[in-house]
């Protein structure tokens, strides 16, 4: 096997050697525990940068390991895959940095690290899959090894909560299996490819194959909190906060949605979908998680609780931006798979800084925040209103895609669910926004770290400042190439060719 | 001139206030609005038209001044300088005041719609205007309740006001692909969804616009705002609004007689809706808000015909021009009278302007007798009228009560009765599926 082979690899066992090693260093090791930490992020990092750039001259990158009769565990960096490969490496490096300043001080750290290394080897394993069987191996590592830190904090709470996760995403993983199974027993192959590896069976087995759509959605759905399936998500919320980032921005989320794009696109094809009229019935269930997720959002006041519901919603978006047969709508679900990463981060930061300096973990507790911990809530507020679409920043751009492909496909009801989804948007994230900056904060808060220093520490103020620019960044110049904009034409393009 | 320096000028107009809205990047400036506006005085200077395509902003764009941009970047200017100099310096160079940061953000937006040469351009500085107005208004809007529930409306218009926008924007970019305002009308024309465009502009930027029947919260704001915050009303968020139906529906080359009416007739209701604005609680405003109301309306009636057809906009069209560039320091001038003014009764003892009757700087040119016949008229509306409106009135309260009870009885349902809607929900959704498939 040459560099090329090995790559794929090496960035997946970036992270899991570095996993393993944390678990058996004792609590006090400190500063071997943060090296290896940044260590293993910056060289993950390091090698799906030097994967990219190798994509862009024509590398291809594959490692290929036997693992049954007829079935390799396959590691592939398509167009697909680097674009998810780049979302979690580079907000893991920046979540490690947040999850170091946050558990200072904090007990068991070694094995909260341990498992968070193995969280992210199986999301950017997932990402890698060449092949449907790779696929569901990690994602079921996805799931074993972020059980541990929903649990994290041992409160009943937290126990009852991890139960709740591991009930739901063993029944979705079940399902995931028997559809997997089956269809490799129709089709003999599991391997990923552009433009479906189904489209060659025709008709023939239409009932079989809508059952394993409904059950591959069905198992996938789970992770990506479609409704009805999503009663795990806001109950996990009782995990850290650097938890909670990496759940709705990286790992478990967008593994779910990710393994719908990767069976739409590169299972039945697009176009096969549509044939066999499997896409309105999804984009219907994406529309109505949409406006499910956002009006139950409204109602919450506990803040994680506010952006678990939000994450509801966001995430259909992916899921309908692959439901709407056309380009245009396909970069928008695409591109949103990284604008919601990088917008529900920030947020979910930014309500890890309130809840860790001053303990304030609702929304009424609120009021004046913003003049206590302006940078926080700066960039909370660019996350907020980039959530909303406002722009010009990221979430505007996967409206823009979406709501041009909707009209580009004839599917004008979609423009009405996204503009019903921004009022909401705005309905649940405004009040927030208002209650910061505009009203007068209490005679003392519910607790200080920092009395009269400064705003927090610096390892939990940058990585929201951080992805709040990127935020910016990545609506402002969405248009620069080799950005995720400009990759997920060149993903549309491969899927789309004729 | 060289396209290097052009382009770096036209970025610096909204840039410069958009880097100095960072309070470290302020904090030696005791009047960052005074510096943030030197690019643009400089631009609004040159002699000449200038633009730049920048390819890499947004989703590709052009920033740059024609006739109409010029004459609006120069009286942009001079409200912007009045506001500055209105407003107290920074305090010893913290920069940590962050109403500063919403009048510089609020400033960065203005100018940005100014240059935009593009929908998509114009929208996204458009917004950063409007929320950084907002937030401007409520952080120093004073007047406590009054200006705050105003703003609250200003926020909902606004918010309904850009997705109108959005909706009007995907519509041409779908016929177009990403067109400038020069070729808007040919995107229009190959467009299926014309009509939809066309209202979708008409309620965007009348939201935003503060005409008729959405103008309520220009009286609520002006009255008991801040002198910047009533330089600003008219300079920024009104005048944009309006600078952006033109626009985006180029008179000359967009003509539709329905709308035209409808627009004409909001235009008149809008002038008659100032006619009220005289009297009242508004009054304290002084003629700030009749005033606004009447040129508001009257542009907008003059759009409505040009519209409609019925006007030569070739012919005309300059004196809307000329209204744009002129509207936003001529009310400058007004607050800054009115308000002396105020300050000068103040002094000398008399009631502040508005409770005495007849105080008006302009009074003397409006026969008293007719101002006195208005409030009679006001005053002494018919029982049978006052008692109808009050029972409308109460009906409405009414409906919107038990329109929050039915809310709040649905969540509580939705919060008591999960697993049942979870069922209910899956079933709908297995129902709408195996119809869809079978």
């Amino acid at each position: 096997m040459n560099w090329d082979g090995w790559l794929p690899l090496l960035i997946v066992l970036s992270s899991l050697v570095v996993g393993l090693v944390i678990f058996f260093l004792p609590e006090d090791r400190i500063r071997t525990r943060t090296v290896l930490n940044l260590g293993g992020a910056l060289a993950k990092l390091v090698l799906v940068g030097i994967m990219f750039r190798g994509i862009f001259r024509g590398h291809h990158y594959e490692t290929r390991l036997p693992f049954l009769p007829g079935l390799d565990l396959v590691l592939r960096a398509d167009a697909l895959a680097v674009l998810f490969v780049v979302l979690s490496a580079g907000l893991w490096l920046v979540t490690t940095v947040y999850a170091i300043g946050y558990l200072e001080g904090a007990p068991h750290r070694s094995r909260f690290f341990g498992f968070f290394s193995l969280c992210v080897t199986a999301s950017v394993g997932v990402a890698l899959a060449g092949n449907l069987i790779t696929f569901l191996l990690f994602y079921e590592m996805l799931t074993l090894a972020t059980y541990p830190l929903i649990v994290h904090r041992g409160t009943e709470t937290a126990r009852r909560a991890g139960r709740v996760y591991l009930g739901y995403t063993i029944a979705g993983g079940t399902l995931l299996l028997v559809g997997i199974a089956w269809l490799h027993t129709i089709a003999g192959t599991l391997e990923f490819t552009a433009r479906g590896f189904l489209a060659s069976l025709g008709t023939t087995h239409h009932a079989s194959l809508v059952v394993i759509f409904i059950l591959l959605i069905a198992g996938l759905g789970v992770k990506t909190a479609i409704v009805p399936l999503h009663g795990w998500l806001p109950r996990a919320m009782v995990a850290p906060a650097p938890v909670s980032a990496l759940l709705h921005a990286v790992a478990v989320v967008k593994a779910g949605a990710f393994g719908i794009l990767r069976v739409v696109y590169d299972v039945f094809g697009i176009e096969f979908c549509d044939r066999l009229g499997l896409l309105t019935p999804l984009a219907l269930l994406a529309a109505t998680t949409i406006i499910y997720g956002s009006i139950r959002a409204l109602f919450q006041d506990d803040l994680k609780r506010r952006l678990a519901f939000s994450t509801v919603s966001q995430v259909s978006y992916i899921v309908l931006g692959a439901a709407v047969f056309g380009p245009v709508a396909t970069m928008g679900g695409l591109v949103h798979l990284v604008h919601q990463g990088v917008m529900k981060i920030t947020l979910f930061f930014c309500a890890g800084n309130l809840a860790e300096t001053l303990e304030i973990h609702k929304i009424s507790e609120m009021n004046g925040v913003g003049r206590r911990m302006p940078w926080t809530m700066a960039a909370f507020t660019v996350g907020a209103l980039g959530m909303i679409g406002l722009p010009p920043l990221a979430g505007f751009i996967s409206k823009w895609h979406l709501g041009l492909g909707a009209l580009a496909a004839g599917q004008g009801w979609v423009i009405a669910v996204l503009a019903a989804s921004s009022l909401l948007n705005a309905a649940y994230f405004l009040p927030i926004l208002q209650a910061a900056w505009f009203r007068p904060p209490p005679p003392s808060w519910p607790a200080d770290r920092f009395p009269g220093r400064r705003e927090t520490a610096w390892a939990l103020l940058a990585p929201p400042v951080i992805t709040a620019l990127l935020t910016l960044g990545l609506g402002l110049l969405a248009s620069v190439p080799p950005g995720p904009l400009a990759w997920t034409r060149f993903v549309t393009t491969l899927e789309y060719a004729p | 001139m060289n396209d290097l320096v052009t382009t770096l000028l036209l970025l610096s107009v909204p840039g410069l206030p958009l880097l100095l809205a960072f309070p470290a990047l302020r904090a030696r400036l005791r009047r960052p609005g005074l510096v943030a506006l030197l690019p643009a005085a400089l631009l609004a200077l040159l002699p000449v038209p200038v633009t730049a395509s920048l390819p890499w902003l947004l989703l590709g764009s052009r920033l740059g001044t024609d006739a109409t941009g010029r004459w609006l970047l120069a009286a942009m200017v001079l409200t912007w300088l009045a506001a500055s100099l209105l407003r107290k310096p920074d305090d010893g160079g913290t920069g940590h005041d962050h109403r500063t940061t919403f009048f510089l953000l609020t400033q960065a937006g203005a100018l940005g719609v100014v240059l935009a040469m593009d929908p998509a351009g114009f929208l996204a500085f458009s917004t950063v205007a409007g929320y950084g107005f907002y937030a401007l208004l409520i952080s120093t809007g004073g007047g406590g309740g009054m200006v705050r529930r105003g703003g609250l409306a200003y926020l909902v218009l606004l918010i309904l006001a850009d997705m109108a926008l959005f909706e009007a924007l995907l519509i041409v970019a779908a016929a177009d692909g990403h067109p400038e305002f020069s070729s808007l009308p040919a995107a229009l024309a190959r467009s299926d969804s014309r009509t939809l465009y066309l209202a979708m502009v008409l309620v965007g930027f009348g939201l935003k616009a503060g005409i008729w029947p959405f103008h309520f919260w220009v009286r609520q704001v002006y009255g008991p705002a801040r002198p910047v915050v009533a330089i600003l009303l008219p300079g920024v968020p009104l005048v944009l609004a309006l600078y952006g139906a033109l626009r985006w529906l180029p008179p000359d080359a967009i003509r539709s007689a329905g709308a035209g009416w409808v627009v004409l007739g909001v235009g008149l209701a809008t002038m008659l809706a100032a006619i009220p604005a005289t009297m009242g609680k508004t009054r304290q405003a002084g003629p700030l808000v009749p005033v606004t109301l009447l040129a508001t309306g009257i542009f907008t009636a003059a759009l409505g015909m040009a519209l409609a057809g019925t006007a030569t906009w070739s012919d005309h069209g300059r004196c809307a021009r000329l209204f744009l560039a002129t509207f936003g320091p001529a009310m400058a001038l007004l607050v800054l009278a009115t308000r002396q003014r105020a300050a000068a009764s103040h002094a000398a003892g008399a009631p502040p302007a508005g409770t005495a009757t007849g105080s008006w700087p302009w009074a003397g040119q409006i026969p008293e007798a007719f101002l006195s016949r208005l409030r009679e008229i006001r005053h002494a509306t018919p029982p049978g009228w006052l008692a109808r409106w009050r029972t409308r009135a109460g009906w409405l309260a009414t409906a919107v009560s038990a329109r929050q009870q039915l809310l709040d009885t649905g969540e509580k349902i939705l919060r008591n009765w999960s697993v049942a809607m979870t069922l209910f929900l899956l079933l709908g959704a297995g129902l709408v599926l195996a119809g869809l498939l079978f």
